[in-house]
């Protein structure tokens, strides 16, 4: 009789909890749930639930990947300093933000993050870095805001529109690690948007540009902004991350009220309509730094703010299935 | 396309597994309500893996109904300083959702 081993040479594993991250045609036992299982290539993205965060929380920031992101700061109903870390299965409570805020500009990784501008009472022009032990001020952005669009890394990154004290921007600031300088400026002014890249290769999509809703995204090359594409769901409150040539648009809401749970992929030219979160939120955030194809939203507002985490994973990645007689 | 309805608690990890949501569309609304298509076999393995409740439609949207309705009171006995502020952060008043 052929068997496994014989095939390959060695045989299953049995393990208490399922591997990760797995290798297409990967197959083990899982002898917690006595099921034979299998990594196979997903035909389409797919969405799963995540841990849920400890903090249930909209409009706060977030960094990293889908198995080191980190959270930080947002509303729960107060302004909070709060920042909480997860390893791909469960949040953990790390260092505070030395203030609280929330509506800001957040990227980087969960051991190198950005956190810039955002509102609390006032607009604030402050930036704060995390190392992963503790949260820094660093320097301040030139144009006071709320709700910009942050991409890059903590040393190298990009702040694109926002609302200041008396308007919708299309100003972008670049920072060093150190200071901001200023950058080329927005076709559109516009708020809350998605965003995706590094900073001399960003994708900004989406947004509000008060009171108008947005589906254009506008490509930067390190000077200037072009526009390339437009959502095929316009929306503002958006999570985005991935990078200018494969990015990824989900959730968010139009009119601040209706909310979206729809998922688009972004090729560097045009929008694809891909499969929907489960649960449709906005003012949520991404963990930003990672691929597109390997993507975690967390937090946001459906009626009320939750905590809830969902992972993607994009087309053709390997996923877990229990290997049935059917 | 016809659906049915259950309630469930999301535990965070594994509640719904990407194997899960490959194969058929899982909605989730506030209440811990989930809508998953009818007559699907996997999606009935999902209700019994994750202890779910069944509801009917009307069971559901109460539900529902009932979460929204405590969102708009709460928006509602908010001072009007704060409910006209110029500066939108998702102070809108909640609005209702109808399931399909």
């Amino acid at each position: 009789m052929t068997t496994y081993k014989g095939i390959n040479g060695f045989a299953v594993q049995s393990v208490a909890t399922d591997p990760s991250p797995t290798d297409e045609g990967q197959v083990w036992y899982n002898n917690a749930s006595y099921a034979f299982k299998l990594a196979a290539a997903t035909t389409a993205g797919a969405w799963a639930s995540g841990g849920n965060m400890n903090t249930a929380r909209k409009d706060l920031g977030g960094a990293g990947i889908q198995t080191a992101a980190l959270a930080f700061g947002g509303d729960t109903g107060a302004v909070t300093t709060a920042s909480e870390s997860y390893n791909g299965s469960a949040w953990t409570s790390t260092p505070s933000l030395p203030s609280a805020k929330y509506v800001f500009g957040s990227c980087g990784t969960q051991t190198a993050a950005l956190a810039m501008g955002g509102y609390n009472t006032t607009f604030l022009s402050t930036t704060e870095e995390y190392n992963g032990t503790s949260w820094t001020a660093g320097g301040s952005l030139a144009t006071a805001r709320y709700g910009s669009t942050g991409v890059g890394t903590e040393s190298a990154a990009l702040a694109a529109g926002g609302q200041s004290s008396t308007a919708n921007v299309t100003a972008t600031e670049l920072y060093n690690g150190t200071s901001w300088t200023s950058g080329g400026s927005l076709a559109t002014a516009r708020r809350q948007a998605g965003g995706a890249g590094i900073q001399t290769a960003a994708a900004v999509f989406g947004g509000r540009d008060d009171p108008t809703d947005l589906s254009a995204t506008e490509k930067y090359n390190g000077t200037s902004w072009t526009t390339s594409g437009s959502l095929n769901t316009t929306r503002a409150f958006l999570g985005g991350t991935g990078t200018q040539t494969a990015g990824i648009a989900f959730g968010g809401a139009t009119g601040d009220a209706t909310n979206i749970a729809a998922t688009e992929l972004y090729n560097g030219t045009s929008w694809t309509n891909s499969t929907s979160m489960t649960t449709a939120r906005r003012r949520l955030a991404g963990a930003s730094a990672g691929p597109s194809s390997l993507t975690a939203g967390f937090g946001g507002i459906t009626t009320v703010v939750t905590a809830a985490t969902e992972e993607w994973t994009g087309p053709g990645s390997p996923v877990t299935k229990t290997i049935t007689t059917s | 396309m016809a659906y049915k309805y259950c309630v469930a608690e999301n535990w965070g990890k594994g509640f719904i597994t990407h194997d899960d949501s490959s194969k058929f569309q899982i909605s989730g609304f506030p209440g811990n309500v989930w809508q998953i298509p009818a007559d699907n076999q996997d999606a009935n393995l999902w209700v019994n893996k994750v202890a779910g409740v069944w509801k009917t439609k009307e069971e559901a949207q109460a539900i529902v109904d009932a979460i929204v309705a405590q969102a708009q009171a709460d928006w509602d006995a908010l001072p009007d300083s704060e409910k006209n502020n110029p500066i939108p952060f998702g102070r809108q008043r909640p609005t209702a959702i109808v399931l399909e």
